[in-house]
């Protein structure tokens, strides 16, 4: 990959990767911070990394970044943030399919929710995911079974409870 | 393979509605849901769950990720640009003077004459007596002198050849010497190239010779399935085949070559300065 293709890669990227992080992390500083660690490593390896493959290696690379970032800081800011907008959203009873969906998502147990993510927002294959993760094709399978029913359920309880 | 029921559906429904269901049984699925109103709700609720990428988010400062091409910088020395620009407008002044001078004629009657001796050869062939006539020049002033004793040493030979029994006409007042017909004439042996009647879609067979190194043969083919869409089917003399493969092998390396040096002349960007001054900037991007 020459710098032209490198610089393609980061205008068809860098919004997808930095959105990924961001819905996971839940700090856009550190999202910002992530992507660019991962287009700094896709830079210095441009020369090994084809154009083909630089959405995946990106990912690869972005998301070990982020598991080794949520393991420093333990997400214990983070889990304050997310009660406290479940909050918020009990007391305004606010329906929004949109936000109940996300406020469930947030929920979710990390690998859970990397893996709906990278299959709802890049459309990655049981397989891709299980490369991108290091599980296998059936952990992906049931993980995406058990997020799937979660999230349901708490739609359906939101449903209820109007 | 087990068929889908109520007790074994869930991994099936899941995998339905992330699309990696196999495609021979998504009609089972499908049948599945009709029979199964309760499970047709549910796959409804699950189809709910599917996020929708949020693209009002975006990563702003593109910028800082991005990284500038390559520099080039072409640093031309004062004197030397001073110089190449002087000898430059010289130059030009110089073909600008002599486009207009009468000399132009000159010139012109040198390509005449240059080019006359494979008209000569071509005319001759086909009419011998008119020949003379059409490679006569027309002489400027200044050639009329050196001309006219060209003229007499050739009627001169001419005599001599006709005091000889020569059958070569003396009707052309300015005979020009025949040039000697061996370097002309194409060779018995020469490769031939024909351009055959079109044939659809029909791929370029060339033989391969025993003699030539793989690479060589592997590029010959290689030109050949490029200069395929032309549908032009084009066939070698089978004694200069060997020559022929090497001037392909020859012709597509060079193209690789000039494909690569292009994609290397678009990756980088160029300045170019004289001493200090940038004199200007060339961005690929």
């Amino acid at each position: 990959m020459n710098t032209k293709q490198y610089n393609t890669c980061v205008e068809l990227y860098s919004d997808h990767l930095y959105r990924f992080m961001l819905k996971n992390v839940r700090n856009t500083d550190l999202a910002k911070d992530l992507v660019q660690m991962a287009f700094e490593v896709l830079w210095l390896n441009k020369d090994n990394v084809e154009e083909e493959k630089a959405k995946s290696y990106l990912f690869t690379i972005g998301y070990r970044k982020m598991i080794d970032e949520i393991r420093k800081q333990k997400r214990i800011v983070y889990n304050e943030e997310m009660n406290d907008s479940i909050g918020g959203y009990t007391q305004t009873k606010s329906i929004d399919l949109k936000k109940t969906l996300e406020l469930a998502l947030n929920k979710l147990p990390d690998i859970q929710k990397q893996l709906i993510l990278l299959k709802d927002y890049e459309g990655y294959s049981y397989e891709e995911m299980a490369q991108l993760t290091g599980l296998n094709e059936g952990q992906v399978k049931i993980n995406l079974y058990r997020a799937r029913t979660f999230l349901k359920n708490e739609l359906i309880s939101v449903d209820t409870h109007i | 393979m087990a068929m889908i029921t109520i007790h074994n559906y869930e991994t099936y429904l899941i995998d339905y509605l992330h699309g990696e269901l196999a495609a021979e049984r998504v009609d089972e699925m499908e049948f599945f849901l009709q029979e199964n109103p309760a499970i047709a709700e549910e796959f409804q609720h699950l189809q709910q769950t599917i996020l929708v990428p949020d693209t009002t988010i975006v990563f702003e400062d593109k910028k800082s990720l991005r990284k500038p091409a390559p520099s080039l910088i072409v640093r031309l020395k004062p004197y030397y640009s001073a110089a190449a620009i002087v000898i430059g407008v010289l130059c030009f002044i110089y073909f600008l003077l002599r486009k207009d001078s009468p000399s132009e004629p000159l010139a012109s009657q040198t390509k005449t004459l240059l080019s006359t001796p494979s008209t000569v050869n071509n005319t001759q062939q086909k009419d011998p007596q008119q020949a003379p006539e059409k490679i006569v020049p027309h002489p400027s002033p200044a050639l009329i002198k050196p001309l006219a004793t060209a003229q007499k040493t050739a009627n001169a030979s001419i005599a001599k050849k006709n005091k000889q029994g020569s059958p070569a006409t003396t009707n052309s007042a300015l005979d020009i010497p025949k040039p000697e017909k061996q370097i002309y004439e194409p060779k018995q042996e020469q490769v031939v190239v024909k351009e055959m009647p079109l044939k659809k879609e029909e791929p370029i067979q060339l033989p391969i010779p025993q003699n030539n190194t793989q690479e060589e043969v592997q590029d010959a083919a290689t030109l050949a399935n490029n200069i395929a869409p032309s549908k032009q089917t084009i066939e070698f003399n089978t004694r200069k085949q060997p020559k022929l493969f090497k001037a392909l092998a020859q012709l597509t390396r060079l193209s690789r070559k000039v494909k690569h040096t292009k994609e290397q002349l678009t990756e980088h960007e160029y300045i170019v300065m004289i001493g200090n001054t940038k004199l200007f900037h060339l961005n690929n991007n």
